[in-house]
């Protein structure tokens, strides 16, 4: 048995997970009838090294 | 004056890269299979003009054979779909290019603030890892990296790049296996592009993140090993809770197709990897996963699968943005990254499996055809 405990910003605040013999065991979750939109994520951050922007500032001043 | 000492073991590198033999490379430069030998060991020294040879078969500046490897890839630290059958050139190949490509990984990363790996621990007594342990594990990677439970990932890629995991692709080796990876300080997957089902490329990503969180300093590539990562991959890429939610009931009836082709679009994940996952959760008996399984087989959706070419294409896109990075705020072009790590334009370009433009060259030659407009 799986439980899972959400807050009201749809945080998980608490996961419980009783196994029931051998079988792979499903959450027991209230039915939403709106589905949760995929999750998006923006693209990995590059930027320059601090140290490298701090004497690129340096010289252009 | 200390004279420079060609290396090598550099020399066995920039051959493997090139997926050439001793023979082969002998041939190529009009000398023996044993002086390639000779070389390579430092028992003997090359002339000047072999040299220049080298530099043009492999794609290397001279300076290549004079500096040293800062710390070559390991057979183990490869994650390889079958170890025993995986040719041998092709393991030597691999681990050649990951060599290569770390160093260009941490000369960017000298500069460039990239995001760190961060991949879950994973508490872990015995092997192999139970069912459980492994459903458990995908949820605590997609709680860690706040992913949430029940929601698809609509870009698998990106998640991966932004938890530190750099994906490639290498024309020589992409082809001929699934995908593999490489667990060292910075995470590498080299995944197969050629492959046309958008899906298959999602799992091949979540496979490799499976070897990354499960099998961490543990040699892969047997069947135990691969058979987690998949069910990683089918358990991160569509976690149980959200599966039970929205797999619609087929107790006793026919399976209904246009809800999992729905499920295959709303989730990214193969109409196959579908029912896998349905039988494997208990919800569809074998008789229902075996008339699945023959029908997409007789449709001829054992590769390709009906709505495949309506899936949002994946490009990696951090090594992409960490040269554009580099271009516009330190003013290094890939050339100039490739002159540094001595190494040709054309032969970064290869490893990295993006175009290089070449840098414009300033020169005081006027061409013919604007001379006369002057």
């Amino acid at each position: 048995m799986y439980m899972i405990g959400y807050n009201q910003s749809n945080e998980i605040r608490c996961q419980w997970e009783i196994p029931i013999e051998e079988m792979v065991p499903f959450a027991l979750t209230l039915v939403d009838p709106i589905e949760p939109q995929p999750v998006e994520l923006p693209p990995a951050p590059v930027s320059i090294k601090k140290s490298y922007r701090v004497t690129r500032e340096n010289n252009e001043s | 004056m200390k004279a420079e000492i060609f290396r090598g073991d550099k020399l066995r590198i920039a051959r493997l890269l090139k997926g050439l033999s001793q023979k082969e490379l002998g041939d190529k430069v009009a000398t023996s299979r044993q002086f390639i030998h000779q070389l390579e060991t430092e028992a003997r020294s090359p002339a000047d003009d072999i040299i220049e040879a080298f530099c043009e078969i492999l794609q290397v500046e001279r300076s290549f054979f004079y500096q040293p490897i800062g710390n070559d890839v390991k057979p183990e630290q490869c994650h390889f779909r079958k170890r025993r059958t995986t040719q041998v050139g092709l393991v030597y190949r691999v681990l050649a290019y990951s060599t290569i490509f770390e160093e260009l990984v941490s000369y960017l990363n000298d500069f460039l603030d990239l995001p760190q790996p961060e991949f879950p621990t994973i508490e872990h007594q015995k092997e192999p890892y139970s069912n459980l342990e492994i459903e458990q594990a995908a949820d605590i990677c997609r709680t860690k990296w706040k992913l949430g439970l029940d929601t698809p990932i609509s870009n698998i890629a990106r998640v991966l790049e932004n938890y530190g995991v750099i994906i490639t692709q290498f024309r020589g080796v992409s082809e001929k296996v699934d995908a593999l990876s490489v667990n060292r300080r910075f995470p590498i997957i080299i995944r197969n592009s050629a492959k046309e089902s958008i899906c298959r490329l999602r799992f091949d990503l979540a496979h490799e993140l499976g070897h990354f969180v499960l099998h961490d300093g543990v040699e892969t590539g047997e069947p135990t090993t691969e058979a987690e990562a998949d069910k990683f991959a089918s358990a991160f890429l569509f976690p149980r809770i959200a599966f039970q939610k929205e797999f619609p009931s087929f107790r006793g009836k026919r399976l209904n197709w246009d809800l999992i082709y729905r499920l295959k679009m709303r989730w990214g994940l193969s109409a196959k990897a579908i029912i896998y996952r349905a039988h494997y959760l208990g919800l569809i008996d074998a008789i229902q996963y075996r008339s699945a399984n023959v029908l997409l087989n007789k449709t001829g959706q054992s590769k390709v699968e009906k709505f495949d070419d309506q899936i949002k294409p994946e490009e990696p896109e951090l090594l992409t943005n960490a040269l554009k990075v580099m271009k516009n705020e330190r003013g290094i072009t890939p050339s100039q990254i490739a002159k540094c790590l001595g190494i040709k334009p054309e032969l970064l370009s290869e490893i990295i499996g993006i175009e290089i433009p070449s840098d414009p060259t300033v020169s005081n030659i006027i061409p013919l055809f604007r001379r006369k407009f002057i």
